[in-house]
């Protein structure tokens, strides 16, 4: 055998090195996504709309919330919806007065920019002022990718309890906006909302709060006075 | 559980790489603790998803990084890689985070392909 190259065939040349050469790379993993990232970027930028990517557990109340945000926003809103399956909560969207493209990810967890770029193609934002991407329900593989929004919005409601903050740090550390919903709640629940705001800021010193309950409309005018002013921030 | 995507996009990126006439034998990242990738689910798959993509020779090197923290209350930094960690001098969780959202491709290890 050879003792070269553990071959069979014996006395033969080598003009092949088995050392190994380390090739220095240096870029983002994310790189790919990044680029699509930019891109929606530039296309949000020039259509003047203000994008927030919504982001948290299921059952938190993001789809309430929505329809909350499009009863008052009518057709200037617009939402994406990423679910894993059906387009159940496209359709509450746009009943309650936006227009919604579904994006059905059939197993993924998360949307990415991509994904996001294709959904553009299919929604019309003429006269849109916002535009909510609705993440798929989760609150660790969203985080890591960039879909072109201007700020993260994480909602985290009352039941799931204070200490989620720090078990999800790749997401709070990231928020532009935190939601704490149902807090019709509280006479229910030991949530304290002190702990989890003051976690978050551990991880973040430049997101807002807002204490709401989409079901009731309890604190929701003034998310959309911070929405609003956004908005004009744009223009 | 979002690291076979970022396995599988990872290897292809580092594949890009690989100059021809050489094999892919490793594939270094650095992943810091607020990227939102689990350092162990992506070396968990790697192997699997590389050998799917026929670079079965290829192994991933993992280096863990600590976020760097600046305590509010004493004005210590510290560094760490969980965010459960208080200051360790006046034990305050009042901070200002600075880092830990790396994950990054740094390099790549290649050979000659073999001839058999």
């Amino acid at each position: 055998m050879c003792n070269d190259c553990g071959c069979l065939e014996p006395g033969h040349d080598h003009p092949h090195s088995h050392e190994t050469t380390t090739l220095a790379v240096h870029q983002d993993v994310l790189a790919k996504n990044n680029t699509f990232a930019e891109r929606n970027r530039g296309f949000f930028k020039a259509k003047g709309v203000f994008v927030v990517n919504l982001i948290s557990s299921p059952g938190s109340g993001k789809t309430a919330l929505l329809e909350a945000l499009a009863h008052h926003y009518g057709p200037a809103m617009a939402v994406i919806e990423g679910d894993i399956q059906t387009s159940r909560d496209a359709d509450r969207v746009i009943r309650s007065g936006s227009r919604a493209y579904q994006i059905e990810t059939l197993g993924a967890c998360h949307l990415d920019a991509h994904a996001v770029h294709h959904a553009l193609d299919h929604l019309d934002l003429s006269g849109c002022r916002l535009l909510i991407i609705e993440n798929v329900g989760n609150l660790v593989c969203p985080s890591a990718y960039d879909l072109g929004e201007h700020e993260k919005m994480a909602i985290l409601s009352l039941p799931e309890g204070d200490d989620k903050i720090l078990k999800y740090p790749a997401l709070f550390s990231r928020v532009g906006t935190l939601i704490i919903n149902k807090i019709d709640l509280q006479p229910y629940l030991d949530f304290s909302v002190d702990t989890a705001v003051s976690e978050c800021r551990s991880l973040n010193r430049s997101f807002e709060t807002f204490l709401l309950s989409a079901r009731t409309g309890e604190g929701v005018d003034s998310l959309i006075r911070h929405l609003d002013l956004r908005i004009q921030a744009l223009r | 559980m979002h690291e076979i995507s970022i396995a599988s996009s990872l290897i292809e990126q580092a594949a890009a790489h690989v100059p021809e006439g050489k094999r892919l034998l490793a594939v270094r990242v650095t992943v810091g603790p607020l990227s939102g990738i689990s350092a162990d689910s992506l070396e968990f798959c790697f192997d699997s998803v590389a050998a799917d993509m026929g670079h079965g020779s290829a192994r991933l090197s993992i280096t863990r990084i600590p976020a760097c923290f600046e305590c509010l209350t004493c004005g210590a930094c510290y560094k760490s890689e969980s965010v459960y960690t208080e200051c360790p001098l006046c034990q305050s969780l009042e901070r200002i985070t600075y880092s830990g959202d790396r994950f990054t491709l740094d390099a790549i290890d290649v050979e000659d392909t073999h001839h058999v």
